[in-house]
């Protein structure tokens, strides 16, 4: 039974530290954890972008 | 204090911001690589001033008036974000070319430091600066650097110190303000100013015309940049970076690495021992371990593979095949400007798709970034390395084959959306500087192939390794949460929803759930089709193809997956040539800055890659077994439709196609 439990904690402590470093690095603006780009796109130069599409149509 | 690097494209700004900031952003030896601004603190030990330094390394830009988005970005920050300092990175190779934007950010008022880049090559090429004449006509600081090299960059720094707060004066102020829209005035100055920088150059530049190392590169050129050979080169070229990461080198490393990987989880699965329930037994072994492990299997492929090209880049090979290619996109409504995001997308579709931004043309920016995700990206590196492993006995040719009908795929739909647009012969010129061939730096290949490594880990451990989990749990238990029985796996979680999907990809050879499951977790991250596979499977080792036989129980091993060789070519192409991941479909999104447009490309993105693996599935399967292969006639309506669909948006009639384009502007 014990055997079962620590199992069961090993198991809860990967996912949670895996869910737990996917939401700490949202909360730094890494928003795809892994993508060499993302702080990229979470520096809003996507979003600025958008904007120079916009004035270029115009 | 807040420094902006700004400077043409290809003059070794993210080569100084990653010098003095110690940051690895990715450089390449072309133009373009940069299209988004970084920032990054400052070196102390190249800080003397005690002052907090933050630079800010700007995309290329060859005037303060934009032409592209990205250079909008530059011109933007250095006018309106107001720096304390300016870095003007030039290539001192190309004063004559590089002083005309050094001018214009003199006016600015802002103070400007000159880091006169390349030095060490120009002292190679014989040729001689007056640095103090220069700095004397320019009115600013001007500092020698090598930041490839790591030379005068505390100088560089210093001097940045030193001007900070004291204003700056202006050598050349053309008659009309920088902003003004007067195209005449603005060329009269334009005129001017060329002048200027003609004089002030023949004043400070000595350049000794060095006859023979021009000849060598210029021969050189002509063959691997020429319009019938470059494509050839090219090809051979591609595979044997393929043959080298997934035929010699790289299965030969993964081998020792998944032989520590196997015995990591040998030792877990001793200390579980027996008395650890079955459930909880297998979803840490087979869901956790060995989902990601499959996945971390291939790092040793994919990092020979970055390695090479990062090589390639470095050399200045890639900015040939992007001459070499303008040619043939230009007669499909392309310009030789849509290589660069598709050479980067090879990486990651992310940066290409963002890198589109370089188009100046709108209709060909949206149409790259559609067409982009196309090319096989990093992510997918595993599922061809897989495919080919499995399937094909490691065959180098698997690999390229991939490219190229990624390639094929883009020429096709470039010409599709230049029909449905309805778009005339235009006229689009690409000027591209060929940076000078060099022997390419290792230490800098080896970073760049490390830093891939490190995302690729830090993503197998997060998202990859939460998305097996939660695949093991969902194959494991029904919906009213009881432990799948034996033999009943079709009443797991994940069959029920998995099932709908297979039943429309019977027509393309794999029908089966677990297929589909994959290819639908593929959305998550391209990897996860590999790991998804493994824990559906429960195989942890995909490099040791033997351990498929055991799986299988017989000799062929593509029983395993229930696949023949034509539908797993079929579900390779498929995996590869449907929308790209979540991420990459956002970038898509933000670059082309139309729902209408995006929805298309998605729309688009599916049919194609259902096509085509249709076609390879049919057409293979009546090869190889004299008949066509299990739901031929739905999935011929199915394309049918598709291409029904294509065919009549390109020959509706001209009043409609218009309006639908002007819609979609």
């Amino acid at each position: 039974m014990w055997q079962n439990i620590v199992v069961f904690l090993v198991i809860g402590a990967i996912i949670a530290g895996a869910v737990a470093k996917i939401i700490t690095d949202r909360r730094k603006g890494v928003k795809c954890p892994g993508c060499p780009y993302c702080k990229d796109c979470s520096a809003g130069t996507i979003c600025s972008l958008q904007n120079d599409i916009g004035a270029d149509e115009k | 204090m807040r420094i902006a690097l700004a400077g043409n494209p290809n003059s070794g700004k993210t080569t100084l911001f990653n010098a003095i900031t110690g940051r690895i952003e990715h450089v390449g030896n072309w133009p373009g690589v940069t299209v988004a601004k970084k920032e990054g603190d400052v070196k102390k030990e190249l800080n003397r001033s005690g002052m907090d330094i933050r630079a800010v390394d700007l995309p290329g830009a060859y005037s303060i008036s934009p032409f592209t988005s990205e250079e909008s970005i530059t011109s933007s920050f250095v006018r309106n974000e107001h720096p304390d300092v300016i870095i003007n990175t030039v290539d001192a190779t190309s004063l004559r070319r590089s002083l005309f934007f050094t001018t214009q950010l003199l006016e600015l008022g802002i103070p400007v430091v000159v880091a006169l880049n390349k030095i060490d090559l120009v002292k190679k090429k014989g040729i001689v600066i007056k640095t103090e004449k220069l700095a004397e006509k320019l009115k600013c600081r001007v500092v020698e650097t090598s930041s490839a090299h790591k030379k005068g960059l505390s100088e560089l720094i210093a001097a940045a110190a030193e001007v900070c707060g004291k204003g700056q004066e202006a050598p050349f102020r053309g008659a009309v303000d920088l902003d003004s829209t007067d195209e005449a005035a603005v060329e009269a100055v334009d005129r001017e100013r060329f002048a200027f920088v003609d004089r002030l150059v023949s004043e400070v530049e000595i350049r000794k015309t060095d006859s023979a190392a021009q000849t060598m590169q210029d021969a050189a050129d002509r063959i691997i940049a020429h319009k019938y050979l470059g494509i050839p080169i090219f090809a051979v070229v591609m595979f044997l970076v393929f043959q080298i990461s997934q035929v010699w080198l790289g299965p030969w490393l993964a081998d020792y690495f998944v032989g520590i990987i196997d015995s990591f989880q040998g030792r877990v699965e001793g200390l579980l021992g027996d008395g650890v329930s079955p459930l909880l037994s297998a979803l840490l072994l087979d869901g956790i371990i060995g989902g990601v492990s499959a996945v971390v299997g291939f790092l040793p492929l994919i990092m020979v593979m970055f390695f090479l090209l990062a090589l390639l880049e470095d050399c200045g090979y890639m900015a040939r095949v992007a001459v070499v290619m303008d040619r043939y996109l230009k007669k499909v409504g392309l310009s030789g400007r849509s290589i660069i995001p598709m050479i980067l997308g090879t990486g990651c579709a992310i940066p290409g798709v963002m890198a589109t931004r370089t188009i100046r043309d709108l209709r060909q920016r949206r149409t790259t970034a559609m067409l982009t995700p196309f090319m096989p990206c990093g992510a997918k590196l595993p599922v061809i390395a897989l495919f080919a492993g499995v399937f094909f006995e490691d065959a180098g040719w698997v690999g390229p084959l991939m490219y190229f009908a990624g390639i094929a795929i883009i020429i096709i739909g470039a010409l599709i959306v230049k029909n449905i647009a309805k778009e005339g012969p235009a006229k689009t010129f690409f000027i591209m500087e060929l940076p000078e061939y060099r022997f390419p730096g290792i230490k800098r290949a080896a970073i760049s192939m490390l830093s891939r490594a490190k995302h690729f880990i830090i993503k197998a451990g997060t998202i990859i390794l939460v998305c097996n989990a939660v695949v093991h749990i969902m194959q494991t238990f029904t919906w009213s949460l009881q432990v799948v029985e034996e033999g009943m796996e079709n009443t797991s979680i994940l069959a029920s929803i998995a099932s709908p999907f297979a039943f429309l990809l019977i027509p393309l050879g794999f029908g089966a759930w677990q297929l589909a499951a994959a290819a639908l977790t593929g959305f998550i991250a391209k990897e996860n089709v590999v790991g998804t596979l493994a824990v559906v499977y429960s195989i942890s080792n995909f490099i040791d193809t033997e351990e498929f036989v055991l799986v299988s129980g017989a000799g062929d091993v593509a029983s395993a997956l229930g696949l023949t060789s034509v539908s797993a070519l079929a579900y390779l192409m498929f995996n590869l040539f449907t929308p790209p991941c979540f991420a990459a479909i956002g970038a898509m999104n933000a670059e082309m800055g139309s729902r209408k447009w995006f929805w298309a490309a998605i729309g688009f993105q599916f049919g194609m890659g259902y096509t085509v693996a249709y076609l390879v599935n049919q057409i293979g399967t009546l090869i190889t077994t004299g008949s066509f292969g299990d739901g031929v006639i739905p999935g011929l309506l199915a394309v049918a439709c598709y291409v029904g669909i294509l065919v009549y948006l390109m020959y509706r009639k001209e009043q409609g196609a218009a309006a639908g384009v002007k819609e979609a502007a």
